[in-house]
């Protein structure tokens, strides 16, 4: 058999395809519950997906990533609140047409906008993750140590309100990391004489806790009790001719934007939402319609951030360098199952990539159909009390991690995690770079000490790759400061991270445009 | 002009009220961010090498980690002195209640786990998922009983027998 029969016979498989339905029916609860992230379900179905084949548990994996991403967009269409911070965008067009009448041609639009999205997407990575993967495989150490900086970097500058803070969370994962055995002479760091932490810390605990654990009890500590009650009256579904000639331009526009945002380390589907609304209003010949309930609006916001999905996998199957935070979550599950995603993983393992294509491609169909069928049993499920989310998280995040290494131990470093993790999230430190350097710390470390053991400190700049990764890594620092600091010149205040910058601008342009009469 | 939030498209921005911003909360963070890096610092200076390596050894890494971080941190605590605070807003504000559920949440999730590998996976599971749907605010048979004894059935049958991890 050769890689694209093997790699498609293991998801043909009855057990994959299960776990794939059960990803799916997963994911889209997860998204129609607002609070409920795609990266705190992914955490948790880690725990639960290590003991199954590789494919197996990447097919519940990806699956949620998927089906979460059709699933959010009902809260955000329907009570004008994203299931996951990717549907930001959505409420700018999607509640404005619901509030018309024009919910279930809302939710139609969002669903084939999203399949779109993610299909081309996924031609994008079948077409250019393996040449990517090639060119990849030529990094030596200084190149590899450059791109996890790089990595580091784009994330503390997307997801940090305080840059400074930021580089400390940076800062803190990459320490995380270093706990445990010397990846090169094996001497024990910070380990105080304990064999559980010689090993290092369990990064599925870790993500567990900063992710889930975190997030819940944030919930539980600010919860009030107001209900905003979702439109009930969905109106008609399907869009005529008409409209789905207006969906064309601005698909096409928001589709490769999102492949772009998606291919960009750390960045995610609220950034490539908000992008791509904003710039497919630039174009549109309708801009005063934009945020008051326009296809081409929706269209633009959930292609966009859907079509992130294949270009995050570029990244992080191609590279190893994870392309948002679910993707972060996933590395740590493959790497547990033996698996490294980067250049080697096209070597090594071809047919897992032909595997992740394939569910990628089948999940997508799936929820597009369960999207269009079942969309109105849905929207009860949003009526379900926060109790009993809450209670089942809990005790799933306990059970996920302690299935990671059946101790104790790791349910406590959870725990711990889950506490530090909402500190964090109340003092304004961002959890994405700490995952990060946790998880890219061993690898940073390991290639630093590589290359300046081979060509001294010049390594990093007579090599062209590892300069301009490294000039992009001061450049994703400095220009979000300079942005800033220009902001509070002009008097716009010190402003909150890229994706609350971007999201207050394109609230602000669409709102001036609703009232220019032109 | 500005428009105001409420004429703004988008998710309800009048839902729920955002902490307030406060000079004490960021010099207390910054703070304990220069102690902790300080140990970091000096826990990393104090590795024991087994065998003296050329150029970078065991230490240098995580001693440079602490020394960064302590750098930021002191950069952090400047500039809560001087600087206006950071506004929250992306932050909400908590409630007295959510503390007291949190508090007893935490109490509830530390009896589990203490008394799990006591008791046994059956016997503790519906308890504790019964006392945290109480203290979120379920209340009721279904609530109270039949909810945490099904989820804990399901979690024991998917694990057992499923994935044939023991619990």
């Amino acid at each position: 058999m050769n890689t694209l029969e093997t790699g498609l016979s293991a998801v043909v498989d009855p057990v994959t395809l299960l776990c794939l339905l059960i990803g799916l029916l997963v994911g889209t609860l997860v998204g129609v519950f607002p609070g409920v992230t795609g990266s705190m379900a992914v955490a948790l179905a880690a725990g639960f997906t290590l003991t199954l084949e590789p494919v197996q548990g990447l097919a519940v994996l990806l699956s949620i990533y998927v089906g979460a991403n059709y699933g959010d967009r009902i809260p955000a269409i329907l009570v004008n609140t994203p299931g996951t911070p990717a549907a930001i965008a959505t409420t700018f067009d999607g509640y404005p047409m619901a509030k018309q009448g024009k919910a279930g041609l809302a939710l139609v639009v969002s669903a084939l906008a999203s399949t779109v999205g993610i299909l081309m997407s996924m031609v994008v990575f079948i077409v250019a993750a393996q040449p990517v993967a090639k060119l990849a495989l030529n990094f030596g150490p200084p190149e590899m140590f450059a791109l996890v900086v790089f990595g580091l970097t784009i994330m503390i500058s997307i997801s940090s309100k305080s840059i400074v803070k930021g580089l400390l969370a940076g800062a803190v994962g990459l320490t995380l990391g270093s706990i445990g055995r010397d990846p090169i002479t094996g001497d024990q760091r910070f380990t105080f004489g304990l064999n559980d932490l010689s090993g290092g810390l369990d990064f599925i605990a870790v993500i567990i806790g900063l992710f889930g654990i975190a997030e819940l009890f944030d919930q539980l500590l600010t919860h009030r009790a107001h209900k905003t009650k979702p439109i009930s009256s969905l109106g008609r579904w399907w869009p005529t001719k008409k409209e789905y000639k207006q969906m064309r331009k601005p698909l096409a526009l928001s589709t490769s934007i999102g492949i772009f945002v998606g291919i960009v380390p750390a960045a995610g589907g609220d950034i490539a939402g908000l992008i791509g609304w904003d710039r497919a209003r630039a174009i549109s010949k309708q801009k005063s319609k934009f945020g008051q309930g326009s296809i081409e609006g929706i269209t633009a916001a959930d292609g966009a951030s859907s079509a992130t999905l294949g270009g995050s996998l570029i990244t992080t199957m191609a590279l190893g360098i994870p392309g948002d935070s679910v993707m972060a979550v996933m590395i740590g599950s493959m790497i547990i199952w033996g698996l490294q995603p980067g250049p080697q993983l096209f070597t090594d393992n071809p047919d897992l990539v032909v595997s992740i294509a394939a569910i990628m491609i089948f999940a997508t169909v799936v929820s597009l159909l369960i999207s269009l069928v079942r969309m109105r049993g849905m929207v009860k499920l949003m009526d379900l009390p926060n109790y009993y989310i809450w209670s089942a998280i809990l005790i799933f995040c306990l059970v996920g991690t302690y299935t990671v290494t059946n101790n104790m131990y790791t349910v406590i470093v959870m725990l711990v995690s889950g506490v530090i993790g909402l500190i964090m999230k109340r003092t304004g430190f961002p959890a994405g770079p700490v995952v990060l350097g946790l998880l890219l710390g061993p690898l940073a470390e390991a290639n630093l000490r590589r290359a300046l053991l081979i060509d001294g400190p010049a390594a990093f700049f007579t090599s062209p790759i590892s300069l301009v990764m490294l000039i992009l890594a001061v450049l994703a620092l400095v220009v979000p400061i300079v942005a800033k600091a220009r902001s509070a010149r002009n008097g716009g205040g010190p402003g909150g991270s890229l994706e609350e910058r971007l999201a207050q601008r394109t609230q602000r342009e669409a709102a001036s445009a609703g009232t220019d009469p032109k | 002009m500005t428009p105001s939030p409420s004429t703004l498209p988008g998710p309800d921005p009048t839902l729920g009220s955002k902490a307030q911003p406060s000079r004490w909360l960021e010099i207390a963070v910054a703070v304990t961010a220069v102690a902790l890096t300080s140990t970091v610092l000096v826990l990393g200076r104090n590795i024991e090498l087994r065998v003296e390596v050329p150029g970078m050894n065991p230490r240098s890494w995580p001693t440079f980690l602490g020394g960064l971080g302590l750098g930021l941190s002191l950069i952090l605590l400047i500039t809560a002195i001087v600087k206006s605070p950071q506004p929250r807003d992306d932050v909400e504000a908590t409630t007295r209640s959510g503390w007291f559920k949190l508090l007893l949440t935490v109490a509830a999730t530390i009896a589990f786990v203490v008394t799990w590998p006591l008791l046994g996976f059956l016997v503790t599971a519906p308890v504790f998922i019964a006392a945290a749907t109480a203290i979120a605010g379920g209340r009721g048979i279904r609530q109270l009983l039949i909810y945490p004894v099904m989820v804990a059935g399901l979690i024991y049958a998917l694990f057992n027998l499923l994935l044939r991890v023991p619990l």
